[in-house]
């Protein structure tokens, strides 16, 4: 399996592709890429049939461990692996460890284990059980086992365990994965903890630097959930700038959790490569339609030739400065080459082990406010008798052929067709927002694109 | 006696007829879709079914829904489905539709419902306030469902009922069916069925269709049946109501779709069937097979790699194993989609083979193959036994697929 950057003269954030996919040569995965959240082995809500109607491409999957740890047992029978177990043989399968759409309890990892909540209750994982259980599922892509049990609150001896415990597990799952026959075809990933402090960062990315793994998870910001939509890109920019800036640069980013759309892109521009789709299936689960601009609008938007001279002026309060991305042509340079902007520096001389400033920052009317731009509510009464679609531009499925008042309907009768149909135009408008971000790093218009996507959408 | 809706909606065409027993190969023409009997409707009870697009539905070969006119008349509402231009629209399925009187859901679902001559009086679930379904209000609000095949009002009493109250009941029906025909406002595009009821009474059934056969129907459903009665009972009302019903119309019988009564049902000559079972028992885990029940929850399921059902062409055996499924069953709704489609699949597949069987004249022996499958050792059920040797086919328990 191969990651390989583009290196677009004019183009200045990561833009890049993976292929030759041992179990699937044929398939080749553009970055920056969604990876489709599938619990319990299938999207929510979608059978294989009806992900036909959504898209023929075959998006690649994200398949938590803790949703699928029941199935341990049956999948080692079997002897083919998780994605031809769940009947998706055809699709790239990525294993997290945790649920990035479900709060993570926190405080039941101890000294040589984590804990995962399968259906049957807690299990205790070391390294070895870890391992045994990746062998049997045979994803094309996985994570080592790690401590990311920390967030903004975390304390410092907290962050310092959650290091040390990730790095003694990524050895032994690195030494396992070396070592296996059947895993010869699967990447490994190395996971950089160090929750917000920026030496702890540092210190765990600088260890897994040298190991010759695929990429990289950067873990340890948050205990997955729903509120993950609600922090700020200025909450975790420095720490994922940190972060990176250890790691070399041509090696694959995935970050789990579900961001809202307005942070996705400016991690993007940090250079980000790969998110998974927790954030529409979230929104879906609250009877929300995404309606927020999800592709340059050509009317009222400068075009590219613009964005040069726009680009110091942040237009939205969520808009992140350009000079702190991470250049991506650079993938030849080592990476402690890399350029870091003074502010930065300055950062982690003062940051050492102190939660973020910025810890709170995001009010409730902030994500309320968020969350009016990015959807709509469809349990709003207001849409009973609005046969319209969810979105007139929409070419999905569910808004060529059915109306907010009917899905009102569904949602307001618990039907399983609300969801479905809800599952059917939130990914298809989420897949096409990735696939509008890659084509703005190819067009160098990113900068449009972020201001549409932070713009009220008046299509209700 | 009044005779309204001159204009039928509906036409009915025998295409074939068993020669051995009364089942029956027909064509029913509704505005929406020229629906193949027998047929079996499931039950999109809201305006949905169970988790399915229209779209799929038409890909499993689904002809005709049901809709369940209590449910849509309090959500959305007759305004809101008006407003959409009809159920057809609101929920895009563009083939037929059938809805209820409303009247049988409001007995089982309510306690407090009162029934007297004007209509059935019921406590909203909702808000608490004093309802009243009248003949004419239902016919109101499945005129603006809009759905092909309508259903009158019926004064429902349990089928174990005994005495006076089942004559009145059977009285009543056919007073409220003149009621609902006099409100009828669509019949250029709606055809309403009457009930045939009577209880368990031989002599009652036969006053209730002679009765009703007065009236221009296009149709006749046969209710009161399927309620927790004996079988021996249940085969002997079908047998008597489909005798004694005229031949060229459809004969709708309520409520039932256990693929042995389907079978024995449809040789007793009846053309319509609706069950919310197939759909129901799938969110439990629970699929169909042409051998029985597997209920997927079941351990011995966990890694058994094989589909539901090797001879089944549905979309999930085309993919699922038993064991995946085992995985997810009762838990992501996933599994119940994955079963409402092989269940729904074979229930078709089901009507499909009763169809083709008629037309080809090989009825009698397709319900003996399909006897010995599901009951192996071949102890069939007494009431099958017979209900089929009133109909001319002989279940052999010493060689059951033997051709006379």
């Amino acid at each position: 399996m191969k990651f390989i950057l583009s290196s677009v003269a004019s183009c200045s954030n990561r833009i890049g592709y993976i292929k030759d996919i041992e179990r699937l040569p044929g398939l080749m995965l553009e970055t920056p890429m969604l990876l489709l959240y599938a619990k319990g082995g299938s999207i929510p809500h979608l059978t294989y049939e009806v992900l036909q109607m959504v898209t023929k491409d075959k998006q690649p999957l994200h398949i938590p461990i803790s949703t699928v740890a029941h199935c341990h047992e049956a999948v080692t029978a079997f002897r083919k692996g998780i994605a031809d177990f769940t009947g998706l043989k055809e699709y790239f399968t990525f294993c997290s460890i945790h649920d990035p759409a479900v709060a993570t309890p926190y405080g039941f990892n101890d000294k040589n284990t984590i804990s995962i909540w399968p259906r049957n209750g807690r299990k205790q994982l070391d390294p070895d059980k870890y391992m045994d259980m990746i062998e049997a599922f045979q994803p094309d892509m996985y994570q080592a086992l790690c401590d990311g049990d920390t967030d903004l609150k975390s304390s410092k001896k907290r962050i310092h365990k959650s290091i040390d415990k990730s790095l003694m597990f990524f050895e032994k799952c690195l030494e396992r994965h070396e070592k296996s026959e059947v895993l010869k075809k699967s990447a490994i990933l190395g996971v950089v903890e160090g929750g917000y402090s920026i030496e702890g960062r540092e210190k765990s990315a600088k260890y897994l630097a040298d190991f010759p793994v695929f990429g990289y998870v950067i873990d340890g910001l948050h205990k997955n959930g729903p509120d993950v939509e609600n922090l700020t890109f200025e909450d975790v920019r420095e720490i994922l700038e940190e972060s990176l800036k250890h790691l070399p640069n041509e090696k694959f980013r995935i970050l789990h959790g579900c961001w809202n759309p307005g942070t996705v892109l400016s991690m993007v521009e940090l250079g980000i490569d790969a998110f998974d789709s927790s954030y529409p299936y979230t929104v879906t689960e609250r009877g929300g339609a995404l309606i927020f601009q999800n592709c340059i609008n050509n009317l009222n938007i400068p075009s590219s030739a613009t964005d040069a001279l726009n680009a110091a002026e942040p237009v939205t309060d969520i808009e992140l400065k350009p000079e702190t991305s991470i250049s991506a042509q650079s993938s030849s340079e080592p990476p402690e080459k890399k350029k870091i902007s003074t502010q930065e520096a300055s950062h982690a001389e003062e940051d050492k082990y102190v939660v973020s400033k910025t810890q709170g920052h995001t009010t409730e009317s902030q994500s309320s406010r968020l969350n009016k731009i990015y959807e709509l509510s469809l349990l709003d009464e207001k849409y009973a008798e609005d046969f319209t679609p969810l979105s007139r531009s929409c070419s999905c499925l569910t808004c060529q052929k059915h109306t907010r008042a009917y899905i009102h309907h569904l949602l307001q009768t618990h039907e399983l067709l609300g969801p479905v149909l809800l599952t059917i135009h939130n990914l298809h408008h989420y897949m096409e927002f990735f696939k509008s971000i890659r084509e703005a790093i190819k067009s160098n218009s990113l900068e449009s694109l972020k201001r549409c996507v932070n713009e009220r959408n008046d299509v209700s | 006696m009044p005779v309204i809706g001159k204009k039928t909606a509906l036409r009915f065409q025998i295409k074939a007829k068993c020669k051995v027993s009364k089942a029956r190969s027909s064509s029913m023409g509704v505005i929406h879709h020229e629906v193949d009997t027998p047929v079996f409707m499931p039950v999109g009870t809201q305006g949905t079914l169970k988790g399915l697009l229209p779209d799929q539905l038409e890909a499993l070969g689904c002809q005709i829904m049901l809709g369940n006119t209590y449910h849509l008349g309090t959500r959305p509402g007759p305004s809101v489905i008006m407003k959409a231009g009809g159920l057809h629209k609101f929920m895009n399925w563009n083939r037929a539709l059938l809805t209820d009187s409303g009247g049988f859901q409001m007995v089982s679902l309510l306690k407090l419902a009162e029934i007297t001559e004007e209509g059935v009086k019921f406590q909203s679930p909702y808000n608490g306030s004093e309802v009243m379904l009248t003949p004419e209000r239902s016919i109101e609000i499945q005129n603006s469902i809009g759905a092909d095949i309508i259903m009158q009002l019926d004064d429902v009493v349990r089928t174990t009922t005994t005495g006076p109250r089942v004559e009145e009941a059977m009285l009543r029906t056919t007073r409220w069916l003149d009621r609902c025909l006099g409100a009828h406002q669509n019949a250029a595009t709606q055809s309403i069925f009457p009930i045939v009821q009577g209880g368990l009474s031989k002599a009652l059934r036969t006053e209730s269709v002679k009765q009703l056969i007065q009236r221009d129907v296009p149709g006749f459903a046969i209710g009161g049946l399927s309620g927790g009665e004996s079988k021996n009972d249940f085969w002997k009302m079908v047998h008597l109501t489909t005798d004694l019903l005229p031949e060229d119309k459809p004969r709708y019988l309520m409520g039932v779709g256990f693929a042995v009564d389907l079978v024995v049902c449809c040789a007793l000559g009846v053309d319509m069937f609706d069950c919310v079972f197939p759909t129901r028992t799938a969110r439990f885990g629970c699929a169909l097979t042409c051998s029985g029940q597997l209920n997927l929850k079941q351990k011995k399921y966990a890694k058994d790699f094989q589909p539901i059902d090797e001879g089944c062409d549905c979309s999930t055996c085309e993919r699922y194993t038993r064991a995946y499924l085992h995985t997810i069953v009762t838990v992501e709704p996933v599994a119940c989609h994955l079963l409402s489609v092989h269940n729904i699949a074979y229930q078709l597949r089901l009507m499909l083979s009763i169809r083709e069987s008629i037309e080809q004249q090989r009825f009698p022996e397709f319900v003996c193959k399909f006897m010995a499958n599901i009951y192996t050792n071949k102890e069939y059920p007494q009431w099958i036994v017979d209900a089929l040797a009133a109909v001319n086919i002989h279940l052999d328990p010493a060689d059951p697929t033997a051709e006379n």
